[in-house]
């Protein structure tokens, strides 16, 4: 027997004969998985609309591709977005804040003014330190 | 099936995740040509069954769609990534379902042909016999065995995607080899491979 024969190993014989015969992807896989990858990038475009009225102008203004490109602009907007529950919360938080700016400047007829309960205090505190000074100079000028 | 585009064909990897997540379909093809094939092959090796491996090549790929925003540059090769969440796929697979792998004496044996197709029957039985043979190692030893000698990827790549030493790698390799010839022995003739 000889050496070249000696060292023939049928294991690696199997495994190049393997390599050789590798499994191919069919076409329905190709096209299941290019349909997720689809899917995704869809799913991506809707996450990040809508965009404000002057970023969609501007995405209409800049040619084709542009919504596309109005998704990248966007995507610093998406973990802020997702922490706050999405653009529903982000509605909600919205709405919140619209609610209180209008109280704070038309509350309700039953509720005290807020701004006025500050004035008089700060009235009552400016009258008491004139009084002091008023008697200091008194005292003073004998 | 269309072929890929060839000027992506030296794009890489990582760039094409990105541009895949800015919306650009045409990468998601060209990260489907190269990536499908190799989740497919292991899964295949690493399961022995056609239809549970293209589940498993395609909820991969699906992971690797959903990660793609959030990747970050240099974090991993995409096929490192890849060939991990496809290794764990496989577990889950094989954690779920019943024992039912093929036992080694059970692999088809080469059948009586007419000459011409000798060759090509006793190919498919060697082939058959080392899906059997893999299919009677323990798990761990089987992906190391498949990532190495049918994907030949080396083993730091290896010990990265298995979560493992360099040194685990060895020893899960120089394991399953004697695992295999072991498990081959008794086909050596079977197969074509006299003792002289």
């Amino acid at each position: 027997m000889t050496d070249k024969q000696d060292k023939f190993d049928p294991l690696e014989d199997l495994f190049a004969q393997a390599r050789a015969a590798r499994p191919e992807a069919s076409d329905p896989l190709m096209q299941r998985v290019l349909a997720d990858a689809d899917a995704v990038q869809q799913a991506a475009v809707s996450e990040a609309a809508p965009p404000v009225v002057g970023e969609r102008a501007a995405a209409r203004n800049s040619g084709p591709g542009s919504v596309l490109a109005s998704v990248v602009r966007f995507d610093w907007l998406r973990p802020l977005t997702q922490a706050l529950g999405g653009w529903a919360g982000m509605g909600g938080l919205a709405a919140a804040c619209a609610t209180g700016v209008w109280i704070g400047i038309a509350p309700p007829a039953t509720w005290p003014d807020p701004a006025m309960l500050v004035w008089q205090d700060q009235s009552g505190l400016d009258l008491f330190q004139d009084q002091e000074v008023a008697l200091i100079w008194a005292a003073e000028e004998g | 099936m269309s072929r890929p585009v060839p000027a992506a064909q030296s794009v890489p990897d990582e760039t094409l995740l990105m541009q895949f997540a800015s919306g650009d379909r045409r990468a998601a093809r060209a990260l489907a040509d190269r990536m499908l094939p190799r989740t497919l092959a292991v899964a295949t090796r690493v399961l022995g069954d056609r239809a549970e491996a293209e589940d498993v090549a395609q909820e991969a790929m699906l992971r690797l769609w959903r990660v793609a925003p959030d990747w970050r540059t240099g974090q991993a090769q995409v096929t490192t990534w890849l060939y991990r969440v496809t290794m764990n796929l496989c577990i889950d697979r094989t954690r779920r379902r019943s024992r039912g792998s093929v036992a080694l004496d059970d692999a088809p044996e080469p059948a009586d042909a007419a000459p011409g197709a000798v060759e090509q029957m006793q190919a498919t039985a060697r082939h058959d016999a080392l899906q059997a043979a893999l299919l009677v190692l323990p798990e761990r030893q089987r992906q190391a065995v498949v990532l190495r000698h049918l994907e030949e990827l080396g083993n730091p790549e290896i010990a990265e995607i298995l979560g493992v030493s360099v040194e685990a790698v060895e020893s899960l390799l120089a394991r399953g080899k004697r695992g295999l010839t072991a498990a081959l022995a008794k086909r050596r003739d079977d197969l074509g491979y006299q003792d002289d």
